[in-house]
């Protein structure tokens, strides 16, 4: 049924049910039903990503299930959508995340889930209509029109300091993608046309090729973030509600990693080579120092927040140190490493904070120093909670060890310095995590709130034992993901000549 | 005879108008009692008919009337666009008249006298012709924005439009009187004529000097925007609608007629100076909007900026600048029709807003209208896929293409800073709460800006066949 315009269904069909929940609201559907509703929704789109994963073939490297026709003749733009290995993954993650960020709201949409939930499915469709847009104009109205749906989220449903939050997301990615798209008209005019494969391989001088990376490294260094331009993330995840958090950590964050992938390095590789160790340098700083930084947080939320922040220094950093790796194996293995982390990432951190919200729903605080002792009154949850910190660290077994492991590995033929430092991850993020677990879920109960805790119920337990089957299949057969990106991975090495 | 009937024939949408104008005010003298309705329906149906005299008139195009009178296919396309704009401003006008208490009907005849102006202005072949249609433009606005008699800020920003609008249109005649001088010639294609010669005199560039400054006046553009905010404040919302949309409409037909045609040649000489200026206003638009707090100043600001956009892309010499400028008007105007007539729906609700602080709680009292401010201001905002995007880009696309980079980086930073105040209409309008529980129902005057606002979003993601044809007017 899907099968001729399989990628337009994942594209649209999320964004009309969004449409739907929002009329829902307005002729005051029941919550119950609404909250039925969304999730019935997903079985299709769950569907469609099945069908999606059995079309495509991991073996070809370019982009398949194209779908192209005229959408702006005037400026040679078109509908241009089509999946390769880099994108078919980061649409499986949202495919998979979003009901668990649906689950989150159930008991805190503040009685209205309907537009709760309309919000998240535009937000989905937008969010895989960046990963499949092919035409650069058409990635810049996901891109940007997502901002719309992700703003609300934040400032109708999330904390007290909510509207400095969202305003301060809001203005800081619009700040970065105001130079992208003038990059981007930049680059139509000297193509003459917006699809991104014109792009590659177009002779600019050495100066728009410089300019053209910073317009690009502004707004996804913004978007992934980097240090310094990380500043938003903290405040954006401690205002943002359970869903919103666990969206913005798994997969926002990584359309900063997909534009590096798919603009940055094949549009402008001189430039992208010329400047990768500054990339290199900033991602040890984040993953160093922000991970210092993560340790002193009294917030939770504000922990995972910065811990995020160090992890997505491995994606930069792996995807960036290729310039400096003479053997093509080690090239491929930090791109994989990378891009494993990705994936990784946004399921571990999309799980700690629903973890996080679990708690948060019965104690109504992040601050570490009010919870303690939770293993108590919640055992179950305490063992899951656990095995995510686990994860987060990086324990082998689990998806969180295989990307770092991969970038650590091919990194020491940058330098062995470099290796080093972003081994420290090791360290800081065993400290910070177990710490956390230790002040949090070990001990006696800190109060009598804490001694009545509700258990997990089926929703909550049912989203965290998916994600943990989900942490722990990547941890032990990386294969499954490594097999569907290898293709595309080994094509961009060789487009960049290295 | 047959000459006359000839020319007859292409005047046929103003003879129209103008009958239209002599039953209104027939018919407002004679029924006292029921002359909002009489003028009103008077109107709507004056417009309704020059709209089809103008879609289905079979007149020959290109007439021109001893020099005084000319038609041609973008002419007939831009008064096609007036008119209809016109008549849906009319039909909104009327949800927001019957909550006023004096006499209403002569509110309708000005906005047949204007445009009635803006048909004179666009078919006019002559300096003097043109300064004839402007003025019963600008007339019409000075007495429009003073219409609320129990207001005294009505009266004071009227006054204040009037004084300075009178010294812009003397800055006008006496350029076209230089412009006279220079030429020996007041007739559009003579002074063109005239200008392509190598030796261009020192008069001439005079003439067209004071003639750039009443241009600027009329858009409210840097450095001469201080009537603005007072008009869209003062003035009922109608009025700052119609300011916002066909007095924009108006200007952007003075600078195109004046500058594009009849001064053409002299491309060089008042280019840069618009820029440097059209530039100027998107800076200082956007960054006084920051600390207004009382939103239809706000709005009044944020239309410096917007002008801005149209005025620098009017200046570009090349490619199809001012198609885009056009574009940017019609969208700047649908944005306008939402944004204001959601202010006339919600003021027809006793739901009057003046500041910041009256839009809390809008979103619990009326979601409705809480979406649609969010499809406008965001639309406003140029964020995809809403049309306003379109307009902003394809502005951004001829300054690039036409060199002009960094006038695009100034005026996407100027769009940056534009966000942060049209986001604080959003957090007033979604993210605060009130205690009051005003409960907003739907009612007939939702319409056009629901349609507005569906044109926004629609014709945003599906843009192809609508920008075409809007640039193709030009």
């Amino acid at each position: 049924m899907f099968s001729s315009n399989l990628l337009s269904s994942l594209v649209w069909m999320p964004i009309g049910f969004g449409f739907l929940h929002i009329i829902f609201n307005s002729y005051k559907l029941s919550e119950s039903l609404a909250k039925i509703f969304s999730l019935v929704f997903n079985i299709p789109l769950i569907y469609l990503g099945i069908l999606l994963y059995q079309q495509f073939d991991s073996n070809n490297s370019g982009f398949q299930l194209i779908e192209r026709f005229a959408w702006m003749p005037f400026l040679n733009a078109d509908y241009y959508l089509g999946v390769d290995g880099i994108s078919m993954p980061l649409i499986l993650l949202t495919l998979l995340l979003t009901p668990a960020a649906l689950l989150a709201g159930f008991n805190s949409s503040k009685g209205k889930y309907s537009n709760y939930a309309g919000m998240l499915f535009l937000l989905e469709g937008m969010m895989i209509g960046v990963f499949l847009s092919l035409d650069a104009l058409l990635f810049y109205f996901f891109w940007e029109a997502l901002l719309i749906p992700m703003f609300l989220i934040i400032g109708i449903w999330g904390g007290p300091q909510r509207i400095y939050a969202t305003l301060k997301f809001f203005l800081y990615t619009f700040f970065g993608s105001i130079f992208m798209l003038i990059a981007l008209i930049f680059l139509y005019f000297q193509s003459g046309s917006y699809a991104i494969e014109s792009f590659y391989g177009l002779p600019l001088t050495e100066t728009s090729q410089f300019w053209i990376f910073l317009a690009f490294f502004i707004a996804f260094a913004i978007k992934i973030p980097m240090w310094p331009v990380h500043t938003w993330l903290p405040d954006a995840h401690v205002e943002a509600p359970t869903g919103g958090s666990v969206i913005l950590a798994a997969v926002l964050l990584k359309m900063g990693g997909y534009g590096f992938l798919r603009f940055s390095l094949p549009i402008v590789p001189q430039a992208s080579a010329d400047l990768s160790m500054v990339v290199i340098v900033l991602s040890l700083i984040a993953i160093t120092y922000i991970a210092l930084v993560a340790l002193v947080q009294s917030d939770v939320k504000k922990l995972i927040a910065y811990s995020s922040i160090a992890h997505m220094g491995f994606v930069t950093l792996g995807i960036f140190s290729i310039f400096h790796i003479d053997s093509f194996d080690l090239s491929l293995l930090a791109m994989q490493g990378g891009m494993f982390q990705m994936i990784s990432h946004g399921l571990i951190s999309g799980a700690m904070f629903f973890a996080i919200g679990v708690l948060y729903d019965r104690l109504h605080s992040r601050n570490i120093a009010d919870f303690g002792g939770i293993i108590n009154a919640m055992p179950k949850f305490a063992a899951l909670f656990i095995f995510f910190g686990f994860a987060n660290i990086g324990l082998p077994g689990t998806s969180g060890f295989v990307g770092e492991f991969f970038v650590i590995l091919a990194t020491f033929a940058v330098h062995p310095l470099v290796s080093i430092l972003a081994g420290t991850t090791l360290v800081f993020g065993a400290s910070y995590t177990l710490w956390m677990i230790k002040r949090s879920i070990w001990g006696e109960p800190s109060s009598i709130r804490i001694e009545n805790l509700k258990p997990m119920d089926l929703r909550e337990s049912l989203v965290l034992i998916f994600l943990a089957i989900g942490v722990l299949a990547l941890g032990i057969w990386p294969g499954m993901l490594t097999d569907l990106t290898s293709a595309s991975l080994t094509e961009l090495i060789q487009r960049l000549g290295l | 005879m047959d000459l006359f009937l000839n020319y007859a024939q292409g005047m046929i949408p103003e003879l129209i108008l103008i009958s239209g104008l002599c039953l209104t005010i027939i018919g407002i003298s004679f029924s006292t009692k029921s002359e909002h309705f009489v003028s009103y329906s008077a109107s709507v149906l004056a417009f309704l008919a020059v709209a089809i005299s103008l879609l289905i008139g079979d007149f020959s195009p290109n007439v021109n009337l001893i020099n005084t009178f000319q038609t041609s296919n973008s002419i007939l396309s831009i008064k096609f666009i007036a008119a209809l704009l016109m008549l849906v401003l009319t039909v909104q006008s009327r949800f927001s008249l019957t909550n006023y208490k004096h006499k209403k009907g002569e509110f309708y005849l000005f906005l047949q006298i204007s445009l009635l102006g803006i048909f004179v202005m666009s078919s006019s072949a002559n300096l003097l012709i043109f300064y004839l249609g402007l003025e019963l433009v600008a007339l019409s606005l000075y007495t429009l924005v003073g219409f609320d008699r129990s207001s005294s800020k009505a009266a004071e920003a009227s006054m204040k439009f009037y004084v300075l609008g009178a010294i812009a249109s003397g800055f006008l005649l006496y350029g076209i009187s230089l412009v006279y001088g220079a030429t020996g010639s007041i007739v559009f294609s003579r002074v063109l004529d005239m200008t392509s010669s190598q030796d261009i005199s020192m008069l001439m560039i005079i003439g067209m000097m004071f003639i750039l400054i009443a241009i600027l006046f009329k858009f409210g553009a840097f450095p001469l925007f201080h009537w603005v905010p007072d008009a869209y404040e003062g003035g009922m919302l109608p009025v700052s609608l119609l300011l916002a949309s066909l007095s924009k409409v108006a200007s952007f037909i003075f600078f195109f007629v004046l500058l594009h045609t009849v001064f053409g040649n002299l491309h060089e000489y008042w280019s840069p100076i618009m820029m440097t200026l059209g530039v100027l206003s998107v800076i200082f638009g956007n960054v006084v909007a920051l600390k207004q707090s009382n939103l239809r100043r706000l709005i009044g600001y944020s239309t410096i900026g917007h002008v801005g956009f149209i005025i620098v892309a009017l200046s570009l010499a090349s490619g199809n600048g001012a198609g885009e400028a056009w574009l940017y008007t019609v969208v700047y105007a649908i944005m306008s029709f939402a944004l204001f007539g959601i202010l006339i729906s919600l003021s027809s609700h006793n739901y009057d807003i003046h500041s910041f602080v009256d839009l809390k709680g809008l979103y619990q009292s009326s979601p409705l209208h809480a979406w649609l401010i969010l499809i406008v201001i965001f639309s406003m905002a140029g964020i995809p896929p809403l049309l306003g995007f379109h307009a902003k880009l394809l502005i951004l696309q001829e300054l690039i293409i036409s060199d002009y980079l960094a006038v695009a980086i100034i005026l996407v930073i100027a769009s940056l800073i534009a966000a942060y105040y049209y986001l604080k209409v959003i957090w007033f309008v979604f993210f605060e709460g009130s205690n009051h529980t005003l409960k907003i129902r739907q009612s007939a005057s939702d319409f056009i800006p629901i349609l507005a606002c569906l044109i926004l979003v629609l014709i945003g993601i599906f843009p192809a066949i609508f920008i075409e044809l809007m640039l193709q007017i030009l």
